[in-house]
């Protein structure tokens, strides 16, 4: 119930900042929420916000970095970064639409699809040369495997059997232009990365519950394969005019169209009640 | 310091060599190699096999493994022919390696017409000028053995992103002792100053055979100047090489546009060193036809002698 009413507050957080900022890329950082609560609140990304480069720290890419704004709103409710930092986004400081390195808890310069693939795939590489016990965590676009470099990174991860290395895919199924299928078709997704060798897994990105059970239950996984997870994901969950909207992979958002999303949010909320 | 024989070996053994005293004294070092071989490698594979990756043929993959392996403290090395290991990756090296200033040094072998018989895919010729346009990065040519030796021990011992190019065959060395601090960025190599000829890899050595035609036709004293650290610029020292200079001739073996000539050109307008200047290079061309590299420099204007002509030409109208 904690990390639903944290994914709701995450998404208004979302919602203002972007409206202070007047645009955004709205649609694909609500459709993978639910996923980055997951991970930065139950623990399962041991990271420390007083040291963001604290060298024991588990290793998170967003590597679909147009999602970013949905990353700095997590960061500031943690304390790595400050909550002005994040409402100067896009407004003359380095919080721009796509993370880079100089934010506190940002490890890679993001923006160009298909490059977090390979950086976290050497990251896991030098963790099992140094025989290090920690994971190195990805989240891909599912537009972003159409780039080739995500399955030359696939392959290599898999021969090297990188065990320690997580892929989530928030599969939305839509790109700026529309359907992913009706585009140039993914399916059959989940075997494409079954026959590169790696372990997958499908999961309701929404859902909080089976998010929760599928990473813990993978935590105490045996085989060294690395660990793909399939999100099927809503692009603009949780807005009701956004959601399944290719059109509002980027948007705007001011007056009545802010007033409507951010009701919504609120009577989502609202339903958690006091916590 | 006398310098040591290195003038019978392969360049890429003398690099591989020195890298691997490196590699056995830093075991952070990691060295990805895209389906490329070298003789001297071999030994380092087999003597240290966790330090050694063949990556197969999957650059844009092997870049980003180097930056995800440099983010995780290793010292990593790159080694690959120079269109494949620039072009084919210039986001990568961008976004990846240069913005984060992450110690990922890149070996090219292949410059100009190295690969002269495989077409303009494997011809070195835009690669430098690419990676030239990358902030962050340094950019190094080597131009003899000595050069390429000192190039092992700086990419190991120097942070930051480096793209360094190295000859494939052998080459006589440049200087006579090993005196020379490598760190500068450049050297005289050839005293002269009424034309100084400033250039760096193998073709360097048809500017010293050109310089001594030139010499006797015209009596001009040439100088060479080895420009062997073309990112960042070693502007100091090139201004006290070049400083009574009368003439300048860059020479390179690559595309003219965004080479070595243009970024001395914008060097001396700069530093208002108003000189009669000269650029020899590739126009803005392909090269479609193959040949021995000689055969290749010297049908795209870049041999001895056709680089004496040029000059001969070109000192004609301006004299």
């Amino acid at each position: 119930m904690k990390l639903k009413k944290k994914s709701a507050e995450i998404r208004l957080s979302i919602l203002d900042v972007i409206a202070l900022a007047g645009k955004g890329h709205i649609g694909g950082t609500y459709s993978c929420i639910d996923i980055l609560v997951v991970l930065y609140y139950t623990g399962f990304l041991k990271l420390n916000p007083n040291d963001p480069l604290w060298i024991g720290r588990d290793r998170f890419i967003l590597s679909k970095g147009h999602a970013g704004v949905g990353l700095y709103a997590i960061l500031a409710d943690l304390g790595f970064i400050t909550v002005n930092e994040l409402n100067s986004l896009n407004q003359g400081s380095i919080f721009g639409e796509h993370p880079h390195h100089l934010v506190p808890g940002i490890e890679i310069v993001s923006g160009s699809l298909g490059h977090g693939m390979s950086i976290a795939t050497g990251m896991a590489l030098a963790d099992k040369i140094d025989c290090k016990d920690r994971k190195t965590v990805v989240v891909l676009g599912d537009g972003e495997c159409y780039e080739g470099a995500v399955w030359e990174a696939n392959n290599f991860a898999a021969h090297n059997n990188l065990h320690n290395l997580w892929v989530i895919v928030d599969r939305n199924g839509l790109i700026t232009n529309g359907n992913t299928e009706k585009i140039n078709k993914l399916e059959p997704f989940s075997d494409k990365w079954r026959s590169f060798g790696w372990d997958v897994h499908n999961v309701d990105a929404h859902s909080i519950e089976e998010l929760v059970a599928l990473f813990s239950s993978l935590e105490k996984k045996k085989n060294d394969l690395p660990v793909v997870i399939i999100a099927n994901s809503i692009k603009g969950k949780g807005v009701s005019f956004m959601e399944n909207q290719a059109s509002w992979h980027h948007g705007e958002i001011s007056g009545e169209n802010y007033k409507i999303a951010r009701k919504e949010l609120i009577n989502i909320l609202d339903q958690y009640g006091e916590l | 310091m006398t310098a040591i024989d290195l003038s019978s070996e392969d360049m890429r053994d003398v690099f591989f060599d020195r890298l691997y005293d490196m590699v056995s004294e830093d075991e952070r070092i990691v060295i990805l190699t895209i389906d490329h071989a070298a003789f001297s490698l071999e030994k380092l594979k087999k003597d240290f096999p966790k330090q050694y990756i063949d990556t197969s043929i999957a650059e844009q993959n092997t870049i980003g493994l180097a930056a995800g392996l440099a983010l995780s403290g290793k010292i990593v090395f790159v080694y690959g022919i120079a269109p494949f290991v620039s072009l084919r990756v210039l986001e990568q090296i961008t976004l990846d390696v240069a913005a984060m200033k992450l110690q990922v040094n890149i070996i090219s072998v292949g410059a100009g017409f190295t690969y002269s018989t495989d077409g303009p895919s494997h011809q070195g010729v835009q690669d430098l000028q690419a990676v030239l346009t990358v902030p962050n990065i340094s950019v190094f040519n080597s131009s003899d053995p000595l050069t390429t030796r000192a190039f092992a021990e700086i990419a190991a011992k120097v942070p930051g992103p480096k793209y360094i190019r190295i000859e494939k065959g052998k080459l006589n060395p440049l200087l006579n002792d090993m005196s020379h601090d490598y760190s500068y960025g450049t050297v005289r190599i050839r005293d002269g100053n009424e034309l100084v000829i400033i250039s760096s890899g193998s073709i360097l050595h048809e500017a010293i055979t050109a310089s001594k035609f030139i010499e006797k036709k015209t009596g001009l004293k040439v100088g060479i100047v080895d420009l062997y650290r073309i990112k960042p610029l070693p502007d100091i020292h090139l201004i006290a090489l070049l400083k009574d200079a009368e003439k300048i001739v860059t020479l390179e073996e690559g595309l003219l546009i965004g080479g070595i000539g243009q970024v001395v050109g914008n060097f001396l307008l700069e530093n208002k060193i108003f000189l009669p200047f000269l650029r020899i290079g590739l126009e803005d061309s392909f090269c479609f036809e193959a040949g021995d590299r000689n055969w290749m420099k010297d049908r795209y204007g870049l041999s001895a002698l056709q680089i004496q002509k040029k000059i001969s030409l070109w000192l004609s109208k301006n004299n």
